[in-house]
């Protein structure tokens, strides 16, 4: 690995280590230990797998499936969400399991303390414009990660992000 | 979604942010690993200016020896005493030790030969003692008599080496020769000193008793 390698390493920690927290912190309980040491198991894995990793592809969309894979071990050892187990013993449904760490982190946002009021109302949009705004607004992604992640255009994200406040506001 | 809406979610996020204490620890942690895992180590002396010092320097040792060596081997100014001469010598035995048929053998010690006869003339225009290189030469001689029986029904490649050691054997022979008339003069010399004094003796003793 020469040093263009690790310069690129180091500038997907910076820009993805709050993002890839926040989207753990939620999903953990609002622990803040459980967030950090989830993110730092990310990013160490990040690292181990870095040397196979395609530098034109999307550093946000792999980190996140890394996160998602943290977070299945997580549960896994954690053992409190049935649902969830269930979920990935009954097939490889990557959805279904996203759906199910939604359902997690909405719990634990509202065991935290915060306003309730927004979240009940990302519950009544789709699961794809929920996933759109809370990456956008609330773990901080921008519109070209989240087009890259899903593998959509920009503009077909901000499109779908309008609609869906849209939908909110009604 | 309204203003206030966006304020809450503007404040979830920066109150949900990582402690900089923990990025900045993660982001040694990952720097530390990335080094054990993708950096190999670099020694002092893998580093490019030592390598190129060595080389430098051991061309150098190469040179000098390989000079030093080929003017202790080739000058006959490098004579016994001088600090190159266990370097001539060690050199002569290797060199000795390539020969394995009796041709080159006898090459080698024609060869040996000229350069003690060399050293000796050189030592003898210092005035220095040169004993001990006739000894050498002699016990050179030796050895390329010994030589000389094996290769009396051999057919030489190189013609002119028979004539060769003959001449030196015939030198050698009239070296020995008068070596051997010199060692009878002196004993003569010896014999007669002995009579004479005997006869003194005698003499003494005889008027010792006639008084």
């Amino acid at each position: 690995m020469d040093k263009s390698a690790k310069s690129l390493f180091e500038k997907m920690y910076t820009t993805q280590v709050d993002k890839i927290y926040r989207f753990v912190f939620f999903r953990v309980g609002n622990n803040k230990e459980a967030a950090e040491d989830l993110t730092s198991e990310v990013f160490l894995r990040a690292l181990e797998y870095f040397d196979s990793y395609d530098s034109t592809k999307s550093q946000s969309a792999w980190l996140m499936t890394i996160a998602k894979n943290c977070l299945v071990d997580y549960y896994k050892k954690q053992k409190h969400n049935v649902s969830l187990e269930a979920a990935m013993a009954d097939d490889e449904d990557s959805n279904k399991v996203d759906r199910l760490l939604f359902a997690v982190a909405k719990e634990n946002f509202a065991k935290a303390g915060f306003n309730l009021e927004i979240m009940e109302k990302l519950a009544t949009l789709s699961e794809n414009d929920r996933e759109i705004v809370t990456f956008h607004y609330l773990y901080g992604y921008s519109y070209l990660e989240i087009a890259q992640m899903r593998e959509m255009s920009e503009t077909a994200v901000k499109v779908a992000a309008h609609r869906a406040l849209k939908k909110i506001v009604k | 979604m309204n203003l206030k809406q966006r304020y809450n979610l503007w404040k979830v996020k920066r109150s949900t942010s990582p402690r900089g204490v923990f990025k900045r620890g993660l982001q040694k942690k990952l720097e530390t690993v990335w080094n054990d895992r993708y950096v190999t180590k670099s020694y002092w002396f893998q580093a490019r200016i030592f390598k190129f010092t060595a080389v430098s320097m051991i061309a150098v040792l190469l040179a000098g020896s390989f000079g030093t060596g080929a003017y202790a081997y080739y000058s006959p100014e490098v004579t016994e005493g001088s600090v190159l001469y266990p370097v001539k010598s060690s050199i002569e035995k290797l060199e000795e030790k390539t020969k394995r048929n009796p041709e080159a053998q006898a090459k080698f010690y024609l060869k040996q030969i000229q350069r003690r006869e060399a050293e000796k003339k050189k030592l003898k225009e210092k005035n220095k003692i040169v004993e001990n290189l006739d000894i050498q030469i002699e016990k050179i001689g030796d050895k390329l008599e010994q030589v000389n029986t094996k290769l009396q029904n051999q057919e030489l490649k190189d013609k002119q080496l028979k004539p060769q050691i003959e001449q030196r054997l015939q030198e050698r022979k009239k070296i020995l020769e008068e070596k051997q008339t010199r060692f009878e003069s002196k004993k003569q010399e010896m014999e007669q000193r002995t009579q004479e004094r005997a006869q003194r003796e005698l003499q003494n003793r005889e008027r010792n008793r006639v008084n």
